[in-house]
């Protein structure tokens, strides 16, 4: 028990989470809007860091950037949304590409629109490295904001990550509530492309800190039944009147609100906030590498 | 006409039922029956009830005639009393609206003749056969398809028995009200790559004499006839381009027209959409007869405009940014035939984010305007958002009523605005009496003056700390303001109005301000604040701006409100429930589930004597954008494109 307290501590001394406003320093992402985490550095050794030397890019990205972000905000955020994560058009942040995923794809489209939707043309207004340079902001806009100077201070081994995740009788128990290339269980969030979707400071905190930050469609709701039975589970649909939800076993529950004792929204995640005692430091940063590696 | 008169007389309820049913089951067995024989009966049958049919028509007819010498003879009203709202079968079919019918539209519980039911938009009907006793078994009777998906923002109009709707994408629908049988449809031939900032929708009809009124999407106002929906004429809107040539195809400068028209004197009132593209607005009246133009007038003002008022406004824009100021009118306006005075709620400014490229207050954005119908001239107007820089589309209803405060009789004017606040203001005059917060509000300085406004004038102490930057600002409220353009609705007997509320706040950032003809013109952008959108049905006492009662609910509340002398209170929530909730305490009393999101209003009106309430159903509109970050489980939000009708059981 002595050694699990230290080496809970070890591991949080290492990963040191302090919070700052990530709004300031990269505005376009939203998704971590109201706070996000940022990691205090570990002290990197000189190979690692001639190894990883920090990509900054050309003064010409940073305006060709630019230029795509203003664009993209006066001409497509009204249906897309500021954060590019739709709304009143598709999301453009998702994987799902109606009309093709490819840059003379997503080209075509705004040059020709969509006919029979709000989706206008662009073509006779735009040149097509204006529209080059949307389409670049559009995909920076679906990766999550990676600050190149953090890694983890291990590098572990994603074959032997993999085979933790999958592992049903590690204390890991992934595999049991994700799903990755479809395998696995649908409680929590498929990880598909992670690596992408979310930074690796986001992706570890998740790890350890499993309520800080929870998506509001993977919210654990619990009732009090009106026999007075509690039953906890993830939210699967919220209505004014009703709630449907699903408990751990995959069991189904659909309640009219005005017939239960208690209802809430929990504020902690279904996914346990105990990895940093239940897994080695070792296998922490091999099942970190095998995320990383999802891309 | 005389279709128009067999309709009615079979809608009454000792012709209709019975015979009308025998021959819908006549003509199915004839159709579909197996047997020759069979199918021989059928039609025998069939013969044998169209012939009781018109016999009962004409039998009909004779009685309303004799009813009418017997009306003309007592000198009864045509109506019931408005106290007394249990309607017979008796009533008084409307036939040609008139302005009479117009004026009086607020004792005719059987119809509903406007989009907001009376010129003062209240959305109150005198019907109490639904009530807060029995409103717990409301069923629905039938359902209308029409097959046309996207955001369904209709309001009905229900004429003798017949109920006429819109479509998103600029179909029409006329429907049998006993059955929901299709009486006529008609489509609009639209062109490709249209401008629409907030999806395709349309909100209603409007309806003079034997015509009916559309906008439509490619800036067109069409004329139909209402008992076939042919085509009686069809007026392109026009509009000055940049080489100050009146064009005709003023889609391609991204202008577009989705508001139920406003008859007044027979005059066909609409106002402009595209404002998110930078165009210049104006409210129109056309001709009802023939479709000419009568008056404009321009909601942000031009150079060579000598009028004073104009003069004044053109001050407030700086530079040439009044050339693609906005100010759109997409939703009706209101009427009070006494002070002769039309009401309308005008709209943002272009670009919506970026204040920099339109110096000054940029009248009349963002304001209330009264002007004179019969010729378009202005009379006062109240800026409610002084050079709005969140995009606090001041387009929602001006409603009319008549309140009392410290002993005095006010003719009043109450808005719930987008940026948050409730208005009452003085209708004779423009005079403010009070602006009230109704949902989170940042964007002001409430460390100043009562409430964030100036308590004489009602100017807002806008925040300076609330002005969008390039990184973002945390502002509420958010998109769509406090409440969208969907109707609040008023109840003179609880002296309250009922508010769907948005509660959100949005990160705004201001950007390059590029001005491209038919492209969005921005300015930047928001976004919304993850997962915090929510919404709440509020009571607001007209008098004093206080809120009575609050229902919080777990999504923006988007659809239009209807208040009934039942003591209820109809709306639909994003989840796809309509509800009923009593007018007093706001407790839910009833609600059903139609399948998709709210987004239109709900309507009232009776049939042989029995109360039936209706809803246009189906998510979209601008208000789908919520689901991207503000209410994420509203992704994937399923469109619909369904009319419910309900009724109590008989």
């Amino acid at each position: 028990m002595a050694d699990r307290k230290m080496k809970t501590r070890r591991i949080e001394r290492r990963y040191h989470f302090s919070v700052i406003h990530l709004s300031v320093i990269h505005p376009s992402v939203s998704f971590l809007v109201m706070l996000c985490v940022g990691v205090l550095l570990c002290p990197l050794n000189a190979q690692q860091a001639a190894d990883d030397p920090p990509q900054e890019p050309s003064p010409e990205q940073v305006a060709a950037l630019a230029e795509g972000k203003a664009m993209y905000r006066g001409l497509c955020s009204g249906c897309h949304g500021g954060s590019g994560r739709g709304g009143k058009g598709p999301n453009l942040t998702d994987d799902r590409w109606l009309h093709g995923d490819k840059d003379e794809d997503i080209t075509r489209v705004i040059q020709k629109g969509v006919p029979k939707t709000t989706m206008k043309k662009l073509g006779e207004s735009l040149k097509e490295e204006q529209i080059a340079k949307i389409i670049a902001y559009v995909r920076l806009l679906g990766r999550a904001p990676t600050d190149n100077n953090w890694h983890p201070y291990l590098a572990g081994d994603a074959k032997l990550g993999q085979q933790l995740f999958f592992d049903e009788k590690a204390k890991s128990q992934c595999s049991k509530c994700h799903t990755v290339n479809k395998q696995g269980g649908r409680v929590g969030p498929a990880l598909d492309r992670i690596a992408v979707r979310r930074s690796p400071e986001y992706i570890m905190e998740s790890i350890l800190q499993s309520s800080k930050f929870i998506d509001p469609q993977y919210e654990a709701v619990q009732v009090v039944t009106d026999e007075g039975k509690v039953l906890k589970g993830l939210r699967v649909n919220e209505s004014n009147f009703s709630i449907q939800f699903r408990e751990e076993d995959g069991r189904f529950h659909s309640f009219l609100k005005r017939d239960l004792d208690e209802f809430q929204v929990l504020k902690t995640s279904l996914m346990p906030d105990n990895f940093a005692e239940q897994l080695t430091v070792k296998q922490l940063h091999d099942l970190f590498a095998f995320l990383l590696s999802l891309e | 006409m005389t279709k128009s008169l067999s309709l009615r007389s079979i809608s009454k309820a000792r012709v209709g039922t019975g015979v009308t049913p025998l021959l819908f089951i006549a003509l199915f067995v004839g159709v579909f029956g197996c047997s020759q024989q069979a199918a021989e009966e059928a039609r025998r049958q069939a013969q044998v009830a169209q012939e009781e049919a018109q016999a009962a028509a004409t039998e009909a007819e004779q009685l309303r005639q004799e009813l009418d010498e017997l009306k003309k003879e007592t000198n009864e009203p045509a109506t019931p009393e408005p106290a007394a709202p249990v309607a017979t079968d008796d009533v008084e079919p409307v036939g040609p609206v008139d302005d009479e019918d117009l004026l009086a539209a607020r004792d005719n519980n059987a119809n509903w003749l406007m989009y907001g039911r009376t010129y003062d938009s209240q959305r109150y009907s005198g019907l109490n056969q639904i009530n807060k006793e029995n409103v717990s078994e409301l069923l629905p009777v039938w359902t209308f398809q029409t097959g046309v998906l996207d955001g369904f923002e209709c309001s009905p109009l229900v004429i003798d028995g017949i109920m006429y709707i819109t479509t998103p994408w600029n179909h029409a629908y006329a429907i049998d009200c006993k059955t929901g049988s299709q009486l006529w449809h008609y489509e609009k031939s639209l062109p490709e790559n249209l401008a629409l900032c907030c999806d395709a929708v349309n909100r209603g009809f409007a309806v003079y004499g034997e015509n009916l009124y559309m906008s439509t999407l490619d800036a067109h106002l069409v004329c139909l006839d209402k008992n076939t929906g042919d085509e009686i004429w069809d007026t392109a809107i026009t509009a000055y381009n940049e080489a100050g040539e009146e064009e005709q195809d003023i889609y391609k400068m991204a202008y577009s027209a989705t508001v139920a028209p406003l008859v007044v004197k027979g005059k066909v009132i609409i106002g402009i959409s595209g404002a998110e593209y930078g165009i210049r607005g104006f409210i129109d009246a056309y001709n009802a007869e023939n479709g000419e133009r009568d008056w404009r007038f321009y909601t942000v003002p031009a150079e060579d405009d000598d009028a004073d008022h104009a003069k004044e406004a053109l001050k407030s824009w700086g530079e040439n940014s009044w050339l693609t100021g906005g100010g759109s009118a997409w939703v009706t306006g209101t009427y009070d035939a006494e002070l002769n005075t039309l009401y309308w709620g005008i709209g943002n400014p272009s670009p919506d984010f970026n204040g920099e490229v339109r110096k000054g207050d940029n009248l009349y954005t963002c304001s209330i305007l009264a002007l004179n119908p019969d010729d378009g001239t202005y009379k006062w107007h109240f800026q409610n958002s002084p050079h709005d820089v969140w995009d606090y589309d001041g387009v929602n209803t001006p409603v009319l009523v008549d309140i009392e405060r410290e002993g005095q009789p006010i003719k009043a004017l109450i808005q719930a605005h987008r940026n948050g606040y409730f208005y009452c203001l003085n209708r004779e005059n423009g005079d403010f009496i009070y602006g009230k917060p109704f949902c989170e509000v940042t964007w002001t300085d409430r460390t100043q003056g009562a409430d964030g406004l100036d308590p004489k004038t009602g100017r807002p102490f806008v925040s300076p700390d609330a002005l969008p930057t390039e990184e973002g600002v945390r502002v509420c409220p958010g998109a769509a303001g406090g409440k969208e353009w969907n109707p609040m609705a008023y109840h003179p007997g609880t002296g309250l109005a009922y508010v769907p509320v948005i509660e959100n706040c949005a990160k705004f950032t201001s950007g390059k301000a590029f001005f491209i003809k038919g492209q969005p013109y921005w300015g930047s952008s928001l976004t919304l604040i993850d997962g915090e959108a929510k919404g709440a049905l509020r009571a607001i006492d007209a008098v004093t701006g206080e809120i009575k009662w609050d229902k919080p609910t777990r999504s923006p509340m988007v659809a239009g409100v209807l208040a009934t002398a039942g003591g209820l209170v109809f709306t639909g929530d994003a989840e796809g429930f309509l509800t009923a909730y009593d007018a007093d305490s706001g407790d839910d009393l009833w609600h059903f589930q139609c399948g998709s999101g709210h987004h239109a209003s709900p309507i009232t009106y009776t049939l042989e004597g029995k109360q039936y309430l209706a809803v246009c159903v189906g998510w979209g509109g601008w208000t789908a954008g919520f689901a991207g970050d503000g209410a994420p489980w509203l992704r994937d939000g399923r469109r619909g494109n369904t009319l419910f009708v309900f009724a109590l059981p008989n």
